[in-house]
This record gives structure tokens, sequence and C-alpha cells, in this order.
């Protein structure tokens, strides 16, 4: 769906990228220079590695904006279902926190998408789009290109997740305590890490399969929804099930933003905060890892089923 | 072209949507992947309900909710499966260019190529119900059921969301395939303006007329009277089922027109551009 890279034109790329002309027009020109590193071992690598990540989050942040249907994706669908999610709750009577506690799950549901199909479908789709064997001969690891994609498309989605937050907020006045900012700037960083995390290690999953890829996403929408407790506060779900949700790092960052910014009584918070701030943390540290496991696995697994250029399965 | 032709091709489209639809995967798991949308879309709606009410849960709330997502499948499934139709043929098989030029009407492969989104909301919309009634303490009583309407109701819903749909996808053959999303912010939309999972008073009151042109909102209330009983109103509380019945061919018929009008110009755009043959991506 969203393969950014290969529409980014040669003039996009940044002069600090190369040190000569480009000759097409292709991000993936960009990763291969940066293998213009001077020396091997720890220093030099960790360089290529930023270099990299930056190199792969520089068309998620320019290259995505010249492309307006992610208006629709990632700003209106949230905002189409914001309001629909609001409205159920205003014919139901709920209390007034409520509309609160939908817009900021419809700020998640950018999150999420994001994370479903520009990072865990990305692989996929640089297959089918004829780039992925490209990336995997790039003189760089594959770590860090996903590592670029979320840092690109956290940084982008960010921004559409505020416009949705404030333009529903205005929609419904709804109003937020802020005197917890640092605590809830915690929470983002350490929610964002985990869930990007699993974002990678899904990528890496998606290295082996097909059209299934594009199904699967599909799937993972309105039961996560449900599960995570996009739209109500997920204690709502009992602890066991909501243990089994929290594997998905959003329910515990969701939760975690509600009884920050709406107070702990009103949002009925599943832990203290810093038990899942400390959670989230834990599982940033796991995913992270665990993806890398499974990339450099599925990696091997694809080259040995020759999977890594089997187009348009 | 001779009707016997055209129904050819739009069982041959129906049955390679099918194929397409469903043989990326084992039968289990295409059964799982099905229902577990619409009925998790379903819990969402009945656990905001739960959370609100406590224990004060009212049955005919619960079939307002239930119904309402069950059915809405068919509307989100059919756009989908229209739009998507034209996206993939063009952009991931490459085959659009070909189907085009084949002697069978466009118009026709189209939609028997999307109705196989149909038959999958169909049957997630009857788990569904099942779920609702079985578990959710739904009010169904398939004894009590209103079958003309219901029938008259899906006949009437079906032209309404194939002449949506066949806008959509003659939108599609102009846009690229960046714009997956598109047929989903259409789908989005109608989602909020007719009422689907609240009654559409408490919209704001220069939505509301809006919300009454629309086919779908006297689709989804006399599905819901057939389900529940003429005698009472839903989202339209002013209406009697006859009215809604009117309003609801009125619109239909309307936007059948202006979607076939909506295809052509697409259509004739699309060739006037080259874009029938069009490879968006890299």
């Amino acid at each position: 769906m969203q393969s950014y890279c290969v529409s980014v034109s040669v003039r996009s790329v940044p002069r600090w990228l190369s040190s000569r002309p480009f000759s097409r027009p292709s991000t993936l020109l960009a990763l291969s220079e940066v293998n213009k590193v001077p020396d091997s071992g720890f220093p030099g690598e960790l360089i290529l590695f930023w270099r990299t990540v930056v190199g792969r989050a520089y068309p998620r942040v320019i290259a995505a904006n010249r492309e307006p249907s992610w208006i629709i994706y990632e700003i209106l669908l949230p905002l189409l279902s914001t309001f629909a999610f609001v409205y159920v709750y205003k014919s139901l009577g709920a209390p007034e926190e409520f509309v609160g506690f939908v817009v900021v799950g419809g700020a998640a549901i950018a999150f999420w998408g994001n994370v479903l199909w520009s990072m865990g479908a990305q692989l996929y789709w640089e297959r089918d789009s004829g780039n992925l064997d490209i990336y995997i001969v790039a003189p760089t690891s594959l770590m860090a290109v996903l590592c670029g994609m979320a840092l690109g498309g956290l940084f982008t989605t960010t921004l559409r997740a505020v416009t949705v937050v404030g333009i529903a907020s205005l929609v419904f006045k709804v109003g937020y305590d802020t005197q917890n900012l640092p605590q809830l700037a915690l929470v983002f960083v350490v929610g964002m890490g985990a869930l990007y995390g699993l974002g990678m290690l899904l990528s890496s999953l998606y290295l082996l399969w097909g059209r299934e890829a594009w199904h699967i996403n599909t799937m993972l929408r309105e039961p996560v929804y449900f599960l995570t407790g996009f739209y109500f506060p997920v204690r709502y779900l009992g602890l066991a099930v909501a243990a089994v949700a929290s594997l998905v790092p959003l329910t515990l960052a969701l939760d975690a933003t509600r009884q920050l910014l709406f107070g702990v009584e009103k949002a009925g918070g599943l832990l203290p905060v810093w038990q899942e701030t400390l959670a989230l943390l834990l599982l940033c540290v796991v995913l992270l890892w665990a993806a890398q496991r499974a990339l450099r696995f599925m990696e091997n697994l694809a080259r040995r089923e020759a999977r890594l250029s089997a187009r348009g399965r | 072209m001779p009707l016997k032709d055209e129904l050819r091709t739009l069982l041959t489209a129906a049955k390679l949507g099918w194929a397409i639809e469903s043989n990326w995967t084992d039968v289990y798991l295409f059964v799982v992947y099905s229902v577990a949308r619409p009925v998790a879309s379903a819990l969402v709606l009945v656990f905001m309900y739960l959370v609100v009410a406590g224990g004060n849960t009212r049955p005919e709330v619960m079939g307002f909710l239930v119904v309402g997502n069950a059915f809405w499948a068919f509307v989100s499934n059919g756009l989908q499966g229209l739009a998507w139709g034209v996206l993939d043929d063009r952009e991931r098989y490459l085959m659009l260019k070909y189907v085009y030029i084949a002697p069978a009407r466009f118009y026709t492969y189209l939609l028997g190529r999307g109705s196989a989104q149909l038959a999958s909301a169909s049957a997630a919309a009857v788990i569904t119900l099942g779920v609702g009634g079985l578990f959710l303490g739904v009010p169904i009583d398939l004894s009590r059921l209103n079958w003309p309407l219901l029938l008259l109701a899906l006949a009437l819903g079906y032209i309404g969301i194939a002449a949506v749909g066949i806008a959509v996808a003659g939108l599609s053959l102009n846009i690229s395939r960046e714009s997956w999303g598109f047929s989903e912010g259409v789908a989005g939309t109608l989602f909020l303006l007719c009422g689907a999972i609240f009654p559409i008073a408490v919209l704001p009151d220069w939505v509301q007329p809006i919300a009454r042109a629309l086919p779908f909102t006297y689709w989804l209330e006399a599905i819901r009277r057939a389900f529940f009983g003429t005698t009472q109103g839903f989202s339209l509380t002013d209406l009697d089922t006859a009215q809604v019945l009117l309003y609801l061919v009125v619109t239909t018929v309307a936007f059948a027109f202006l979607a076939n009008l909506v295809f052509a110009w697409s259509e004739h755009r699309a060739k006037e551009r080259g874009l029938i043959d069009w490879v968006s991506g890299s």
C-alpha cells in the first residue's frame, strides 16, 4: 500500500547522503551511498547504521507527503470512525469523559494503521514492487532499514494523530488534564518504542507471506480495536483478557494515557501508570530484541525458500 | 449485448472475484478472517454500551447496535470489492487492460468481480447476528421476522451498494494505487452519516438532511423494522414503514442514476488520459 521509497526523486535525496550524482531516482541508491563510511568496526558500523536510519526515514517524512492519499488513510479515516463512536456514546448518554476516551483511541488508530501497513507489510510491498532484493544486497543492515522506516513513520503519524486529536477535541470540546505532561511524554516514548518494535517483528514475519499479508493486516484491525480498548477502558474486559491484550503495546499505552489525561478515577485504569510504563519499557526491549532475532531468522529462511524476490504471490 | 452474455460475464467475474478473495489461504483461516472483523466490531459496540449502561442494558439498544453493524458489512465490503477490484487488476495483476478489451461489458465485469465481497459480507452478517442472538441478548426471533420487508430491503440495498460501488470503482480508475483507502473513506463517511450504529437524531442539525438523502439510512431503518417490528421507529421515528420504503426506493433510484453518470464520466476520463493500463506504483 505505501511503498513510498520508490517515489522519491533524485533532487529530494539530500546532498550529505551522497557525494556523486545519482543516475536513477531511488532512495535505494541513497541507502547504497551509506556504505561510504571510512572505517569498519564499532564507530564505523554505528555511523553506517545511523545513516541508514536517516536515509530510510527521509522518504517517509518527505516523499510520503507528496502523495496526498495519506490524508484519507491517516487523518480522514481515524476522524470518521472517531466521530461515529463519539456519536454512539452521545446517543447512549455516556459521561463526557468517554468522548475523550474515543478521541484518544482515534489517535491510536493512526498509529496502529501505520504500524500494520507501513511497518508490518512494508517488506511485502517492497518485494511486490521489486525493491526487496535491492534492500538485501545494499551494504547495510536490514534492521537499520526497519528502524528508519519506524522513525519516519512515527514522526509523520505523530503529526497526523495530533491533527486527529486536535480536530476532534475542538469539535467535541474535549478538555484534558495537562499537569502530567512529562509522564505523558515518557509513556508516549516507551509505548511507541514497543509498538514499532512489534511492527518490526511483524515485518519479519511478512517476509515469508504473500497475499496473506494483506488479509492478515485487515484482520488485525477490528479485533485489536476491541481487545486493546480503543473505545472503552480495557479493564472492562477483565484482567485475564486485558493481560493478553497487553501484548499489543497500545493497550497499556492507551490506558496510561487516559489515566494521565482524564484522571485515574475517571479513566478507570487497569494498573497504576508507573507499572504500565515499566511494562511498556519491558515490552519495548523484548520486542526490539525479538524483532532483530526474527528478522535474521526469517531472512535466512526466505533466502533458502527463494521468497525474497517472488513477486505477485 | 444480449442478457445471456451479460449474465455469463457477471457469473464469470463473480467466480474470478471469489477465487481471488478466498484462495490465498486454507478454508479455516478464511472463515476466521471473514468472521473476526464483523464480530469484533459488534463486540466493540456492545462493550461500549455495557460500560455505559452497567447492569441496566436494554435488548432493543443491543439489537440496534448489532443489526446495524452486521448489515453495514454489506456496504463496506461491497464498496471495497468494487474499488479494490479495479486497483488489484490494474496494479497487481496487470490484467485490467486485457479485461477492458475483452468482448464483455466492463461495467458488468466490475459488478461481478466485486460481488464476491458481498458473499463474504453475507456470511459475516449471519454469524454476527447469530452471536448477537445467542450470546449478547439481541432479541432476534426468526418466526417473528418480517421476511417480505427484509428481502425487499435487502434487494433495494444491494442496488444502492452496487450503485455507490460502481461510482467508486469508476473514480478508482483515475486515482493512483496509493489510494487504497479511498473506498474506505467513502464507506466511513456513509457510516457516519447514515446512522449505522447510532440514531441520526444525535447528528448536528445541519447534517441530518444529508443523512436523510442517503439510501442507506432508509435501508438500515427498514432492516431494523423487519427484525424488531414495524410499529417502532429507530433512526427515523417520524416515518412509518411504508414511507421508509418509499424513500428507500426514491433515493436508491436517484443514487443509481447519479452513479452511472459518475462511472461513465470516470471511464471516459480514464480512457482519454490513458489510465486504463496505468501502473502508478514503482
